[in-house]
């Protein structure tokens, strides 16, 4: 399911020529790692809490049918109903069921990187349901047709002309001159009105915990509370890795996630939400609806890749990653962007669509060591390439490097190619590099410069010096 | 795909085998004076505001003080006796504002509560590390009071602070309540142009009244 219909290479082009998209994640990137190192510095032992925070999450998906069947039970004990959903097809069934059953035709959204996943909004849509983005970064995106580009920033590529452009047809008066406060009042007054009259909230789930059946989620601007508190309905989307054991576990993440997300020791709203009202209570919605997704993630249990499943969406390894800091989100085509969309990008949505996301990396391990829960995602990438590599047919690449290898496997062949193959590659250099390779070399230099041999190998140098 | 298929397919693949690692304290430490500066010092730092006082006619001057020389009309109170140990309602009509009457329940309720320019409530608890309040919803402590108008003024006592998260989960483990919010200053964003906005769809403005004495 790419969102973009332009292969990768071209949609890398679009970004590096965007020079607003540019400025927006040079200056986002630094910020928010600057912000996670301060916010990390004021843990006693940030090294022991990360760890701690691994053997939680790796124990938890070890065990993760126990911890499922605990969550479901505990939810259901407070009133809450639970449905299982094995593909996006199944949640876009269950939730429009949900919706038009109760009559309904306004959903209000929190965000939700699930819902985008399966590509909610265009089923509500279909059944005749308007389903509104209320996180303020996902209705810009939303007004204007598009996709979140950080999964924290989602509308970072947008300058405030292009939101007062979006928001002036919203409220029907020009806000072309409004500054940003005006801005936010303006999303606040319309949302407002959506949230008291729609029928249905929906959210997503940072974390679930197993031993309570609690649902929780993590915003700064309060619409996450309005959208699981004010609506008569609300269903919640879980990909089935969210399940933690304990509160104490909840805790403990809670300590990392907003940290290594924006810098903040916690986000403005932490909203844990145990079942619809209870008798008595005047607000909160009278029914809670939580679904459990799989989507593939079931497939990476127990493999090299289900370390992928630790991961808590806080957004660190975009910011460092040097390929997704000139790229921006929306270059990886899919829901999940930078180094760990790269990696279950192929692995959850298909190798074919995302064939290339896996090679969008220097290897560099920046991401891995700024992973609050320290997954690999270096070493995941690599086995993704060597899974690709494994399952291609004799290509240009094998060939070359084939003969690559005979070549050196004897002194002479080996001086004999470099003196011919250096004399060779001057022919395509202009001042010293190789802009457009011929014949195969051409995939090569796409996308980079090749230089050509020394005019004097370092072979022939050693000699003349004796 | 049914409950028993989904989770027989999980149990299928799961490797199991990995113990817990146990569960997670932050170091012991503070006094409870210094719960209550860390608290004042991380709210502050978020753009809360606190104020502490010695007792109930300071933590009136406090709230006279905050709701002074703004056009406040309307009221919502929560059920927590604290505001009525402070007399909250007997100063509102002093300074000549509406209380909300919240009466039926969803729509109804909730559109009473959004006609309010200021929520009054307590607090459950108050988490000194990062400058939180906690709040649980119940029959009398509506959700909406702490969130729907653009101001929430909170009550607290200083022995109702908490050191920090791990000590709060300690604090719910008898159960859980249907909604808790954790509310850490104002509601913001910083998703147009990545400048900081205040006051997105929950309050704007956070002050908490600290009453020291026991």
């Amino acid at each position: 399911m790419a969102q973009n219909p332009l292969p990768f290479y071209e949609r890398v082009e679009q970004a590096l020529n965007d020079a607003q998209l540019q400025a927006a994640l040079q200056k986002a990137a630094g910020k928010f790692d600057l912000a996670r190192m301060r916010a990390w510095d004021e843990l006693d032992d940030v090294v022991a809490m990360r760890d701690r925070a691994k053997g939680v999450k790796a124990h938890t998906l070890a065990h993760l049918d126990r911890y499922l069947a605990q969550l479901a039970a505990a939810l259901r004990a407070a009133g809450g109903q639970v449905h299982f959903a094995a593909d996006a097809a199944e949640v876009q069934a269950i939730v429009t069921g949900i919706v038009r059953a109760a009559g309904h035709d306004l959903v209000v959204k929190s965000k939700s990187m699930t819902s985008e996943e399966v590509g909610l909004n265009g089923a509500l849509a279909a059944a005749g349901v308007r389903a509104v983005e209320t996180d303020l970064g996902e209705y810009i995106i939303q007004l204007a047709g598009e996709t979140p580009s950080h999964i924290v920033a989602p509308a970072i590529h947008k300058s405030r002309e292009e939101v007062a452009a979006l928001f002036s047809q919203v409220a029907g008066r020009p806000l072309a001159d409004a500054d940003i406060p005006t801005l936010t009042a303006v999303a606040r007054e319309e949302l407002r009105r959506q949230f008291l009259a729609a029928g249905v909230g929906i959210s997503g789930v940072n974390f679930a915990v197993a031993e309570t059946g609690t649902l929780v989620t993590v915003t700064n601007e309060g619409n996450g509370r309005l959208v699981t508190s004010v609506p008569p309905i609300h269903i919640a989307l879980m990909g089935m890795e969210k399940a933690v054991p304990t509160l104490n576990d909840l805790m403990l993440l809670l300590e990392l996630l907003p940290r290594s997300a924006t810098g903040q020791t916690i986000t403005s709203y932490v909203q844990m939400v145990t079942g619809p009202r209870r008798a008595g209570e005047v607000d909160g919605p009278e029914q809670l609806h939580l679904v459990i997704l799989d989507n593939g993630r079931s497939d990476l249990l127990g493999t090299e890749f289900e370390e992928s499943l630790q991961c808590l969406r806080c957004g660190a390894c975009l910011n460092v990653c040097p390929v997704y800091r000139l790229i921006g989100g929306h270059a990886y085509g899919g829901v999940y962007s930078g180094p760990i969309g790269a990696a279950q990008s192929p692995l959850l949505f298909g190798q074919r669509d995302f064939a290339d996301l896996p090679q969008a990396s220097t290897l560099c391990g920046a991401c891995r060591d700024v992973c609050p829960v320290r997954i690999d995602i270096p070493r995941m990438l690599l086995a993704l390439r060597r899974r690709q590599a494994e399952g291609t047919a004799v290509s240009a690449e094998k060939i070359a490097f084939r003969a690559y290898s005979q070549i050196t496997r004897k002194p002479g062949r080996y001086r004999a190619a470099v003196r011919l193959g250096g004399a060779g590659l001057w022919l395509w250099a202009r001042d010293g590099r190789i802009r457009r390779g011929p014949g195969p070399l051409k995939g090569w230099t796409r996308v980079r410069d090749l230089r050509p041999f020394a005019r004097r190998p370092f072979l022939g140098r050693r000699k003349d010096e004796g | 795909m049914n409950e028993s298929e989904f989770l027989q397919r999980v149990r299928e693949r799961v490797k199991g085998g990995v113990s817990h690692p146990g569960a997670f304290s932050h170091p012991v430490r503070t006094l409870p004076d210094d719960l209550l500066a860390e608290f004042g010092e991380r709210l502050t730092a978020v753009g809360g505001q606190v104020h502490v006082v010695a007792d109930a006619a300071a933590a009136r001057v406090a709230v006279r003080d905050i709701l002074g020389g703004r056009a406040i009309r309307r009221a919502v109170l929560s059920g927590h006796e604290i505001l009525a140990e402070m007399e909250m309602e007997q100063l509102l009509a002093r300074l000549g504002v509406e209380v909300v009457e919240v009466e039926g329940v969803g729509g109804t309720a909730v559109s009473a509560i959004a006609q309010a320019d200021v929520g009054l409530t307590g607090v459950e608890y108050a988490i000194a590390a990062s400058g939180t309040l906690v709040m649980a919803a119940s029959p009398h402590h509506p959700r909406a009071a702490s969130l729907l108008p653009p101001l929430h003024i909170a009550i607290a006592r200083q022995n109702q602070l908490l050191p920090d998260l791990a000590a709060l989960a300690r604090q719910l483990a008898g159960g859980m309540p249907s909604g808790l919010a954790l509310i850490t200053g104002p509601s913001r964003t910083a998703d147009i142009e990545q400048t900081l906005s205040i006051g997105v769809h929950g309050p704007g403005e956070v002050h908490v009244v600290l009453v020291s004495a026991a």
